[in-house]
């Protein structure tokens, strides 16, 4: 009689449990996704109004020192102005030089140019033609044109001991799936080369002797677009995914390069901004 | 008399390997590696399988020092069948890196008019992505696979 009643009173807990349990979370995880949803919507809805009402264009060019700020050097014979100098005078403002269209733009609103000095960048801003000032509204590095303008690859897994070897296989199938690149199997021929390691990329592709013969340990998937000539490092990123996720961290990678190159070639500003609002707001997929 | 036919057979035997002709590839400096056919598509796994078949051909093709491009010599390869190991072995080759492949089909050479100048049958149990062992001996410039051993191995009978 005791041990029916012992057994009804464990039925009717784990029956409460299994009722009551999941209640209180599943609102909380929906309510927190829900939110999460009109966030990314909102912002970009918003950027998107915003861009709308002010007229924004892209630009693309080199972020240089204004004239006021440097001094001329003689090159060649030449006299000429240095992009960026290592002391620049006190108050020195930037400008956004487009070397194809030899055309110089004043830069404002952006609360840190400096940090961009010397690099090819994308400005989203509005142009006042009056000051032919750039009211910057997003700023970021350009990709190199060694990789926008690349059409072949060769995929490298480098160092690819155990489960990391799963990166060549899932590259190989990213990039036949976006068909942007003839993936070839000669380096030589190649534009570009990613290298996939399990190590930070060292620039030293061309000039290494054999194989990297740092040790292993598979945590972190490192891709990296380098530059077969060179062995210049043009763009990479990192993944800290583990040993399971490579072919997972792998695509991710690649598909990061994919949203980059798309924002590269994009010249509308509105839908380029909603895009670069978008991949910053929204949130990261977790393993 | 049975020596001299014995010493007969032997300087016949030896001439003919001195001087058989050479393969269909032996003139050949260049080839076009065309997509792979895919004979049977319900015996093969995967939707860029025949990418990465033609992707193995052409590395095959580089290492036996043909260059690769347009040219009246072409080759591709029939797919018969191609799947990987199966649910347990998956399972149990989990993080290691082992991915094991079961190719079957046939490497064909052909003319410019379409005229089939070879066809070598290709049976192959393993690595056809790169695999580990490659990966942990070399610097990616001369990684392989089983696969792409195999091809390059008939194409240099073929030469």
């Amino acid at each position: 009689m005791i041990f029916r009643k012992l057994i009804g009173h464990i039925h009717d807990f784990i029956s409460s449990v299994m009722q009551r349990g999941p209640m209180p979370s599943r609102p909380v995880v929906s309510f927190g996704m829900k939110k999460t949803a009109v966030g990314v919507v909102a912002c970009v809805l918003i950027g998107a109004a915003s861009l709308c009402a002010q007229g924004e264009q892209v630009f693309k060019g080199t972020v240089c020192l204004g004239p006021e700020g440097r001094t001329p050097i003689v090159k060649d014979g030449q006299s000429m102005l240095p992009c960026t100098v290592k002391h620049p005078k006190m108050g020195s403002k930037y400008v956004l030089f487009n070397s194809d269209t030899k055309i110089s733009y004043k830069v404002d609103g952006h609360p840190k140019p400096k940090a961009f000095a010397g690099h090819d960048v994308v400005i989203i801003g509005a142009l006042d033609p009056a000051t032919g000032t750039i009211h910057i509204d997003d700023m970021f590095t350009a990709l190199p044109q060694k990789l926008v303008q690349a059409t072949s690859v060769y995929i490298d897994c480098d160092a690819c001991p155990r489960g990391m070897s799963a990166a060549w296989q899932a590259a190989f199938d990213e990039l036949e799936d976006w068909k942007r690149f003839d993936i070839t199997p000669d380096p030589k021929k190649a534009d570009v080369i990613f290298v996939f390691a399990a190590n930070p990329y060292l620039g030293d592709y061309v000039t290494r002797d054999g194989p990297d013969k740092r040790p292993v340990n598979i945590r972190i998937t490192y891709m990296n677009a380098v530059d077969p000539k060179t062995g210049e490092n043009l763009w990479g990123d990192s993944r800290d995914w583990g040993s399971l996720f490579v072919a997972r961290a792998t695509r991710d990678l690649i598909k990061e390069l994919k949203s980059r190159l798309d924002q590269e070639s994009q010249t509308d500003a509105q839908s380029l901004a909603a895009r670069h609002h978008a991949s910053k707001t929204l949130p990261k997929t977790s393993n | 008399m049975r020596i001299f036919q014995l010493l007969f057979v032997v300087t016949a035997a030896s001439t003919a390997a001195f001087c058989s002709p050479g393969g269909i590839l032996e003139k050949v400096t260049k080839i076009q590696v065309d997509p792979t056919v895919i004979s049977h598509p319900e015996n093969v796994e995967g939707t860029i399988t025949g990418d990465l078949v033609r992707y193995n051909l052409r590395a095959a093709v580089k290492d036996a020092h043909f260059e690769e491009g347009d040219s009246p010599i072409r080759a591709h390869f029939v797919l018969d069948k191609f799947f990987s190991d199966g649910g347990v072995k998956k399972l149990t080759s989990l993080g290691t890196g082992h991915s094991t492949k079961t190719v079957d089909g046939k490497l064909v050479i052909q003319d410019s008019s379409g005229k089939e100048l070879a066809s070598v049958p290709i049976h192959v149990h393993g690595s056809v992505a790169f695999g580990q062992a490659q990966g942990e001996d070399a610097q990616g410039h001369h990684a392989t696979s089983d696969f792409e051993q195999r091809l390059l191995k008939e194409i240099e009978m073929l030469k």
